[in-house]
């Protein structure tokens, strides 16, 4: 190691590569997208977390992923959290470590001040009088606002999410879908009109929870077409069991196959997790489910996320990472190699 | 093996003058190392307690991504990155340098605010933080340096967080150890020292009418659990000596761990875990190390519990205090060049302080 390093130090002094301030990374956008949700990291680096290779080597957690051959992250955005994290600034600060090392960025709009998921779209404490037209408003001007945050440091999202598992619509009562499917779909609409605002070339994601449940994903997204509801991408999310993985799988490309050739959408496997415990299933879930969404023909399938792999030690009680309790990758991400 | 670096030097320097410039050429070439370019995500902080636990200030930078030329692999731990902190734009008192292996760095109020009291601002007042990005590839070239941000934080006057148990003798006559919770969490620790089979009781206050006693549990095979009735038996240690104690009044229970040696680890003593050992002074409760250093010391030193890499005091939020860690982190500075005694004062655990003359 030490002769290496000598040598580098030496090469320095005559490379001719001039070079002023930071690298341009530039963004390979070809192939699937293997990605990971990291939202979490600056929060758990705050808090004294750590990230190891399997070698033992600290690493940069974003880094990391990606020697793992993770090419793409996302990152939820809260409107106004109580601590802060996963607001517009942290949203920014993770956005551009991503697209310093070139990687590809998902952002996913929750709509709401903390976790907006099927048992939970609770509309930001600013916004909770709100009537619908207000509510169209709130919802382009946030999206645009945080969008505009990151074009100005030269941040360009592939793939922006206009609410999180929105399986029975957000921003409820109002955005309800099983009250009010219009409501919903206007919503929806204006959270996309404001994404092609900033970003004109961004796929805009509809997500829903349960990507094994063909009928949740015809109900909803034929009642958004019925009432003109604009999205470029059906996204999924799917959390199996080391016993049931491989049924779910298959009900999920059923899904996907279906989603393709009933709306000509593309697919986004948005957020997939496991037992950290069950890493070796873990592991054939997410090489099975990879390789059944390349087998789909004209590149229909975007991408497959893990969400939070690197959750671990008990970070809130989530106990679906990728991680050991050293802090160091399981072998679930190796399908992603 | 001396003699086989400097021809491996010279080879390499030779290949390099001949080849240096080709921009293709077969000779591997590195790059990406760079000045970083820093950002922060605001410059005007006005601090305020009651937002202590929120992110308030984040920096963030592109320190570039080594790459050498011909597939040749870069370590991922070649590049060396710390934050730089000072009150003077052109850093000529360094206030504080962390290691950084992520790309960004992020504050909670609380955390902030603690480090620039520490720097020397006043509570109240508006003052001037100057902060830029160092990046090192080895000790033997030159360091590079972001742009330097200039940071206007008003800092607040920090209401105390920390909470302590005292170690109290059975009659609740004397205390005379403390433990301290410094997040005011409910987990205390400290160290102290005591005769074997001490027994012992914990309070909250240092008076024989403190509002809570805690005790052992009264029945056998509890010797670690806390009970706060008055039918509690004595807390009490078979081991005695020089130990560091931990209490959870959330979970009651406490512990006892015996610490047999403390030693200076630095690159003086080439990181030796047995070279510099501490000697414990029972008058003034403090631990001191005779120290020679021919220059400063560039990662800082650390000193070792029981000669554990991952159980140590290093670097601590403010001048003269160090921190007990239990996972890899930095050393605390040490800058003094000659032979000089480290004073480490563990008696009160709020602050784990130092001192070098």
């Amino acid at each position: 190691m030490k002769p290496f390093k000598i040598i580098v130090a030496i090469l320095l002094l005559f490379a001719c590569n001039k070079n002023d301030g930071a690298t341009t990374t530039t963004t390979d956008t070809s192939g699937i997208a293997k990605g990971a949700d990291i939202s979490w990291i600056t929060e758990m680096e705050a808090s004294g977390k750590k990230f190891y290779n399997t070698a033992g080597t600290e690493m940069d957690g974003i880094r990391l992923l990606q020697t793992l051959g993770v090419n793409s992250v996302r990152l939820r955005v809260w409107v106004n959290p109580a601590d802060g994290w996963c607001n517009k600034n942290d949203l920014l600060v993770k956005a551009y470590r991503a697209k310093s090392l070139g990687m590809r960025i998902l952002i996913d709009f929750h709509y709401s001040d903390s976790w907006a998921d099927p048992s939970q779209q609770t509309k930001p404490a600013a916004w909770a009088t709100m009537n619908l037209n207000e509510l169209k408003t709130a919802v382009a001007d946030h999206t645009k606002e945080v969008l505009t945050l990151l074009k100005e440091k030269g941040i360009t999202p592939e793939w922006v999410q206009v609410g999180n598992e929105t399986g029975n619509g957000m921003l409820w009562e109002e955005g309800k879908a099983s009250v009010n499917m219009a409501n919903y779909a206007a919503l929806t609409s204006t959270g996309y009109d404001a994404v092609k605002a900033i970003f004109p070339d961004a796929k805009v994601i509809v997500h829903l929870q349960n990507g094994n449940d063909n009928s949740l994903f015809r109900w909803l997204f034929d009642g958004l077409k019925a009432n003109g509801g604009k999205w470029d991408v059906i996204g999924m999310s799917l959390y199996p069991t080391k016993d049931n993985w491989a049924a779910l799988n298959t009900a999920c490309y059923q899904n996907m196959q279906d989603m393709i050739s009933r709306y000509g959408s593309d697919v986004m496997i948005c957020e997939v997790g496991m037992d950290q415990q069950q890493a070796t299933a873990a592991k054939a879930f997410l090489a099975d489910l990879l390789a059944k969404a390349t087998s789909i023909s004209n590149n229909k399938v975007l991408g497959v996320f893990y969400w939070e792999p690197e959750a671990y030690g008990a970070w809130k009680n989530y106990t679906m990472g990728a991680f050991d309790d050293a802090g160091k990758p399981t072998e679930a991400l190796d399908a992603f190699k | 093996m001396k003699k086989i670096f400097c021809y491996i030097q010279l080879l390499a320097l030779g290949m390099l003058l001949f080849a240096s410039c080709k921009k293709d050429g077969s000779q591997p070439v590195l790059s990406g190392y760079v000045d970083a370019s820093l950002t922060a995500t605001s410059t005007q902080l006005a601090l305020s307690q009651s937002a202590k636990d929120s992110v308030v200030l984040q920096l963030m930078w592109d320190a570039g991504k080594l790459s050498v030329s011909n597939n040749y692999a870069v370590e991922e731990s070649l590049l060396q990155t710390t934050v730089q902190y000072a009150l003077d734009a052109n850093f000529s008192s360094i206030k504080k340098e962390v290691a950084v292996t992520s790309s960004s760095l992020a504050y909670t109020t609380a955390t902030l605010n603690t480090l620039v009291l520490g720097f020397g601002l006043t509570a109240g007042e508006t003052g001037t933080v100057y902060v830029r990005v160092k990046s090192t590839l080895t000790a033997n070239t030159a360091s590079k340096y972001s742009n330097t941000l200039t940071l206007n934080i008003t800092p607040y006057a920090a209401v105390s967080d920390a909470a302590y148990l005292y170690m109290a003798s059975t009659d609740l006559t004397s205390f005379p150890w403390k433990l301290c919770a410094r997040n005011k969490d409910g987990k205390y620790d400290g160290f102290v020292k005591v005769d074997q089979w001490y027994n012992f009781l914990l309070t909250n206050e240092e008076s024989n009418s403190a509002s809570v006693i805690y005790g052992g549990y009264p029945a056998n095979g509890n010797q670690y659990v806390l009970y706060a009735g008055s039918d509690r038996w004595n807390c009490w240690t078979a081991n005695g000596g020089y130990l560091y104690i931990t209490a959870n009044t959330n979970a009651l229970t406490w512990s006892e761990t015996v610490v047999s040696s403390l030693s200076v680890v630095g690159d003086f003593n080439s990181w030796s875990t047995t070279a510099t050992p501490m000697t414990y002074d029972a008058a003034n409760k403090i631990w001191t190390a005779t120290i020679t250093t021919t220059s400063a010391e560039q990662w800082g030193i650390k000193v070792l519990i029981n000669q554990s890499w991952s159980w140590f005091f290093g670097a601590g939020d403010e001048e003269g205090v160090c921190t007990l860690y239990t996972a890899d982190n930095s050393g605390f500075p040490y800058t003094k060049v000659g032979t000089y005694t480290l004073k480490l004062d563990l008696s009160d655990p709020h602050k784990f302080k130092y001192t070098v003359e």
